[in-house]
């Protein structure tokens, strides 16, 4: 009997969440630590908006942890800690899409009361609602990105070709000027992760479709705007297109470096490919274009939008200072430390037209247009799960496992499942 | 007189075991029995995760859940073609090196290098190796005039899991030969030169007797890489993460995306659970018909 | 025994396949260490650097505690190492006393509890870690490399420790040592080569671990060098710095690389000793 409820406790304190514990309740006011998770590549830019921010605020501090480069493990590292509940890090330094199932997971402080109209104001918009899941803002960007489409302007000159701005116009300069395989047509992310859901929105509101609505969570992969959107892209892989057949593994790194080394005419990527390519050594310094990624109208057309942003844990201790940290790093000031060095896209509007920020870095001018019409992916607590259906059925139909018809059908099957599935 | 000895004996030998016992259930009894239970509840967020006791119906989501048959099913392929390439290559290193020439040593040790490299660096180096443009694999197939165009490994089913397969099998073929060269020195020298003096040639001594006397080696060696090959993950998760069309993901990949990018626990829990017990399930039959041919 | 020419070039052959195919890839991470940037990504590859360059070694030395990495990964496996020893030799030694049953049952659990696979109780272990206070601490990735490692060390030891000759343990018995003393100061010198193996391979199954010792340490100074390696970086966020990746590849292999030849004649020794008998 005893042996049995001995059992049964045992069994039940395994299943329990463990408990958190409030280790260091014993620091008062005297000196406050705030805790963060950075990657490692950007902690040397990040210690001096922490040491701004303690001379702002004399007592506290903010310990910045390094954390692995590749995104996927530090997304991990940022589950397990907040998971465990007790307060491991009071800041979390976040990706775009994950703002909706951590706040779903209760993990995060609702900051509605936080920031109010004006300081909304000064983000940019499409960034800002980014951090909002169901009309309640848990997360303020700090940094942007957006997709966008370089060209080489030398050879597009040279042949009197106008920038592409439609489909059409970007398969036909692609072919002219390519000649394979010592100078491709097109480079895209077409490995099976996040990347290539990325560019995939692109093509797919360029081509007037749409992949989940946020509202009504309806799904838009079974429509013929969504299979001519991947017809595009399975035929720019095809024998005799405009992409290497290798595109299908790519991630960011092998596009850029092949583009960098002058062998590709067209390069769908994000804002950090310019700094790169302008360096010395780059055979394609100077010769470098920018547009919005196309349309078939020819209208401007809506790069993805990614980039970090800001949120406090809610086991966090406290609250009040790391609010305070996020009005601080969405100062015009911390704005201008992080980014100028850096040449990341800030997430403040007048960031945009600041001289000192533009001296660092002009390229600037040409991002604000492209983040005006940028396109947050789905605010969806499942959105992982979303993304991971489409980035594998996008995968199977360029590996010719599947017809485009059959794997956007069954994408938008297991889509709506995944969907319907959710509380 | 003689039963108190042998009770104080038995008394000795489990006192012997204990700390193995408690190590192994403190670091994986206790976590492996709280990734059981989990599996047995549903995991939901709705403004914070709220897990709530399912019985089997976790479970039971995986027969209607392709991705998992498809995990399951590269899971297994991926073993299978692994584990078989490391045993055949293993045992052609080990019998070469079970051969006096000059330099063995060196050759000895030159063998093991892969098998020092870390898993996790390797394999950022190996999707490197099988970049269709930048690689050391088309560089070299190109040159010996074996392919023409340059082949985009990762980015089909067959060649990306091709990879993965070679990637592992050259990170663990020194284990499997290590072992295999181990059990070839252990048979007897005379027995193989009578056989020879009887006119048995090489394939034949090979064949009946080396083979026999190795069985037991080969078991083991079969036993320990199946098992860490039905749970590979880092050298997956890098060069393909699971790709293309989900073609080489893994039931190890699967369970880690569903708790850390899905924070579906129970989830995660069962799919690692129902590998488990597959896994379980083979060993036992390995092991079963190894036991029936020592027997034999 | 005369070799006629056409075995013995058969057996170059082979001999340079097997070494080709064991050190192509490592050789190919070096040479990439020490390329000029522009090499490593141009096509047709360059094999032979030109100039070679220190840069990328300079840059990650400069940017990284790498010694200190390797000093944590030396401790935390040597310690690892020692402790699965300590656990698994009287395991093997009270094993190998068994009735064949009982022993063949103990044998076959070791190798069913290695079945579930590390980085499925990665989670369980983490929240263990940060409920013992353990995070950053060596203790927290210590513990369970001792525990991977345990099953193959009993293993190897108890096959090492059956191959004694039974009159020698029984002498020792005789002389009044205890199973402790037996073990110490016989079974083990005797069996000095499996101990060795064991070693061995539990150390560099340390060495190698990446996720756990990615998520147990956040702070730089104790980090192991594969989750160092994690944290190598380029200038930008999706940048991935080649050079500098395989000049860490072959900072962190080199002392490995160096115990195996230095133990590689033992390793083998260790494992027919034992002739793993199943």
């Amino acid at each position: 009997m005893n042996r049995r409820r001995a059992w049964t406790a045992a069994i039940l304190a395994l299943l329990l969440p463990v408990p958190a514990c409030h280790g260091d309740e014993g620091r008062d006011r005297a000196g406050v630590t705030l805790r963060m998770l950075v990657p490692a590549n950007e902690r040397p830019f990040w210690l001096p908006l922490a040491e701004s921010f303690s001379r702002a605020r004399p007592g506290v501090s903010l310990e910045l942890e390094e954390g692995p480069v590749p995104t996927d493990l530090r997304e991990s590292l940022t589950t397990s800690a907040l998971l465990s509940g007790d307060g491991a890090f009071d800041l979390v330094y976040l990706d775009v899409t994950w703002t909706p199932k951590l706040a779903a997971a209760g993990w995060l402080r609702p900051l509605d009361d936080d920031f109010g109209e004006g300081k909304r104001a000064e983000l940019l918009p499409q960034a800002l609602a980014a951090g909002i899941y169901r009309g309640r803002l848990y997360r303020l960007p700090f940094r942007t990105d957006v997709g966008l489409l370089y060209y080489r302007a030398d050879l597009l000159a040279a042949a009197g070709i106008a920038p592409p701005r439609t489909f059409a116009q970007l398969e036909e300069t692609a072919r002219r000027l390519q000649s394979p395989p010592d100078r491709w047509g097109f480079l895209w992310q077409g490995a099976q992760y996040e990347g290539l859901v990325c560019f995939f929105l692109e093509v797919l509101h360029g081509h007037g479709g749409f992949w989940i609505e946020p509202e009504s969570l309806r799904v838009g992969l079974d429509r013929p705007e969504a299979e001519a959107a991947l017809a595009f892209l399975v035929r720019a892989r095809a024998p005799g297109g405009i992409s290497p057949p290798g595109v299908a593994a790519y991630r960011e790194e092998e596009t850029r470096q092949l583009f960098q080394g002058g062998r590709a005419v067209l390069l769908r990527s994000w804002p950090y490919v310019w700094r790169l390519a302008q360096r010395e050594g780059s055979a394609v310094a100077g010769r470098l274009g920018v547009l919005p990624v196309p349309t078939l109208s020819g209208a401007p057309g809506s790069g993805t939008l990614g980039g970090w942003g800001l949120a406090v844990a809610r086991a966090s201790r406290h609250p009040a200072e790391a609010v305070a940290f996020l009005r601080h790093a969405t100062s015009l000031e911390s704005q201008r430390l992080f980014c100028a060095p850096t040449g990341f896209a800030p997430a403040r509007i007048d960031a945009y037209s600041d001289p000192a920020l533009l001296a660092a870095n002009p390229f600037l001018a040409e991002l604000l247009p492209i983040h005006a019409s940028a396109t947050a992916r789905p605010v969806v607590a499942r959105y992982a799960q979303a993304s991971d259906v489409l980035q594998r059925h996008l995968t199977a139909a360029l590996a010719g496992l599947e017809t485009t018809r059959e794997a956007l059908a069954a994408a938008a099957r297991e889509t709506r499942l995944v969907l319907g599935d959710s509380p | 007189m003689t039963g108190s000895l042998a009770r104080r004996a038995r008394h000795e030998r489990v006192l012997l075991l204990l700390p193995v016992v408690l190590l192994l259930a403190l670091v994986v009894g206790v976590p492996a029995l709280r990734v059981v239970l989990l599996g047995f509840t549903r995991t939901e967020l709705a403004d914070g995760v709220v897990s709530s006791w399912a019985g089997l119906a976790t479970h039971a989501r995986t027969f209607a859940d392709g991705r998992f048959l498809s995990a399951l099913r590269n899971t297994a392929v991926f073993t299978s073609l692994s584990v078989s390439l490391e045993v055949t290559l293993g045992m052609a290193l080990a019998l070469l090196l079970d051969r006096s020439f000059r330099g063995r040593g060196a050759l000895r040790a030159v063998v093991l290098v892969p098998w020092a490299l870390p898993t996790s660096v390797m394999a950022l180096a190996w999707a490197w190796i099988f970049h269709d443009t930048f690689g050391m694999a088309n560089d070299l197939l190109s040159r010996l005039g074996l392919i023409e165009a340059p082949v985009a490994w990762l980015a089909r089913p067959a060649t990306a899991m091709a990879a993965l397969v070679v990637a592992d099998a050259w990170k663990t073929t020194p284990f499997v030969a290590l072992i295999l060269l181990a059990g070839l020195q252990a048979v007897p020298s005379e027995v193989l030169e009578a056989a020879r003096v009887d006119g048995a040639g090489s394939w034949q001594r090979f064949r009946r007797i080396t083979l026999p006397l190795l069985v037991p080696s080969l078991v083991v060696a079969t036993l320990f890489r199946s098992i860490q090959a039905w749970g590979a993950f880092d050298i997956v998760y890098v060069m393909t993460g699971g790709g293309p069309g989900g073609s080489t993901e893994t039931l190890s990949l699967y369970a880690f995306q569903s708790w850390f990018r899905y924070l579906d626990f129970g989830y995660g829990a069962a799919i690692a659970v129902q590998g488990m017990l597959v896994a379980l399930l083979l060993a036992a039959v390995v092991v079963k018909l190894a036991s029936r041919r020592e027997t034999a | 025994m005369r070799r006629r020419p056409l075995a013995t070039a058969l057996l170059s052959l082979a001999v340079s396949l097997a070494a080709a195919w064991s050190l192509l890839p490592a050789v190919w991470q070096a040479l990439t260490a020490v390329k000029p940037e522009a090499q490593i990504t141009s096509s047709p590859a360059v094999w032979i650097p030109s100039p070679p360059t220190a840069e990328h070694v300079r840059a990650l030395l400069e940017r990284k505690p790498f010694a200190r990495y390797l000093v944590n990964s030396a401790a935390v496996s040597l310690a690892a190492t020692l402790l699965a020893l300590a656990v698994a030799a009287p395991a093997a030694a009270s094993l190998c006393r068994m009735p064949p049953r009982a022993r063949n049952r103990w044998l076959l659990g070791l190798l069913l509890v290695s079945l579930f696979p590390p980085i499925l109780l990665l989670f369980p272990l983490y929240e263990g870690v940060r409920l013992l206070g353990l995070m950053n601490s060596p203790l927290a990735l210590v513990l369970p490399y001792a525990a991977f490692g345990v099953p193959l060390a009993v293993w190897v030891l108890e096959a090492g420790f059956r191959e004694l000759p039974r009159e020698v343990e029984e002498a020792a018995t005789l002389d009044g040592l205890g199973p402790l003393g037996r073990l110490l100061r016989v079974q083990l010198p005797l069996a000095a080569p499996s101990l060795v193996a064991a070693g061995l391979l539990t150390f560099i199954a340390s060495w190698n671990e990446f996720l756990l010792a990615l998520s147990f340490t956040t702070r730089d100074a104790s980090r192991t060098v594969t989750a160092g390696i994690a944290s190598v970086s380029g200038a930008s966020l999706y940048e991935v710095p080649w050079g500098q990746l395989s000049a860490a590849i072959v900072l962190s292999t080199i002392p490995v690389v160096l115990i195996v030849f230095l133990f590689e004649r033992r390793i083998s020794g260790g494992l027919t000793g034992g002739a793993v008998k199943g």
